[in-house]
């Protein structure tokens, strides 16, 4: 799992096209991640929910999530697209690590199968520096673009 | 109409509890990397040269054959233990009790020959929590500038200036 600066960064740098609805891919990236929470469960249950909430962290599981989300906003369809695609990074990034204990189920539950690209180490800092990096390159091309089309 | 939401809303937690109890109950059983490696331990012979990769503990190291004794770390199943020829890879700072990620190929029984091998360290496992602590104001920042909550309708409203 890259770590929740990263997802959110890539999301934002996805969704900066949309402008103001950015914040919705933003949420969407970190939708699957919700699964991560599952040690404070263990704490309340005194066991381990780690397999129960692993749907969570599944393509199919994440868009039910959005699903959920959506009905809280007005325009559920596009909610639900922003929230996907966010979803879609989340995934792709997670896809790129390598596993020793196998990668992401991505057809859950339609199969146990599971997939990576074996890309990053999970603990590679460097990806989100790469991040980090990239969002401010973004940021200072739209904050000039901004300020030249204000002067014109 | 008044209510469609809410029927849509407790259908689709309904389908995700049944998936999440779906889940908890046949994962053990179905993944399929505790499958392989249960397979591939119990017929080592049969499955020489496959691939296999894990997670595991070092149990002892010895720096002069190459050679590493590790337990495998997939609690609650139990492994045996399993000697690794380390190759060219440098085992130098390796120890007993250190975490290690490995990827490599059988070559007989309880023994493999590691292609590659990670230590894990503690300390960038924190670093993962601790780099995702900035992401939380960041996207909250990011939301409530443009979002807020009605109250009265239940639904979140863009902000006026984001009109």
């Amino acid at each position: 799992m890259p770590d929740w600066l990263t997802h959110s960064l890539v999301a934002w740098i996805t969704g900066k096209p949309i402008k103001q609805e950015v914040s919705l891919v933003v949420i969407g990236s970190l939708i699957p991640d919700i699964f991560k929470l599952h040690p404070i469960f263990d704490w309340f249950v005194k066991g381990d929910t780690q397999n129960f909430f692993l749907p969570l962290h599944t393509p199919v599981g994440a868009l039910l999530i959005a699903c959920v989300i959506s009905l809280f906003f007005h325009d559920i369809k596009k909610t639900i697209v922003l929230l996907g695609i966010g979803i879609t990074t989340h995934v792709i990034l997670d896809l790129s690590l390598v596993n020793v204990s196998g990668g992401m189920l991505m057809l859950f539950p339609f199969s146990w199968d599971e997939w990576q690209l074996s890309l990053i180490r999970i603990d590679d800092y460097m990806i989100t520096i790469y991040a980090i990096i990239a969002a401010v390159v973004v940021y200072s091309i739209y904050f000039i673009y901004e300020k030249k089309k204000l002067t014109q | 109409m008044k209510y469609i939401r809410l029927i849509l809303g407790l259908m689709v937690i309904i389908l995700l509890i049944s998936l999440m109890i779906y889940c908890s109950q046949e994962y053990a059983k179905n993944d399929p990397h505790i499958k392989k490696c249960k397979v591939l331990f119990q017929s080592s012979d049969y499955y020489n040269n496959t691939e296999i990769s894990f997670s595991a503990s070092i149990y002892w190291v010895n720096k002069t054959n190459h050679t590493l004794r590790v337990e495998i770390e997939e609690q609650p199943y139990r492994y045996p233990y399993i000697t690794i020829n380390t190759g060219n890879i440098d085992t130098q700072n390796l120890k007993k009790g250190d975490l290690i990620d490995v990827i490599g190929v059988l070559n007989g029984k309880n023994r493999m020959t590691a292609t590659k091998l990670w230590l894990d360290e503690p300390w960038k496992t924190d670093l993962i929590y601790l780099r995702s602590l900035p992401a939380v104001p960041f996207v909250l920042y990011l939301f409530f500038r443009t979002w807020k909550f009605n109250t009265t309708s239940w639904r979140f409203e863009r902000r006026k200036k984001n009109a």
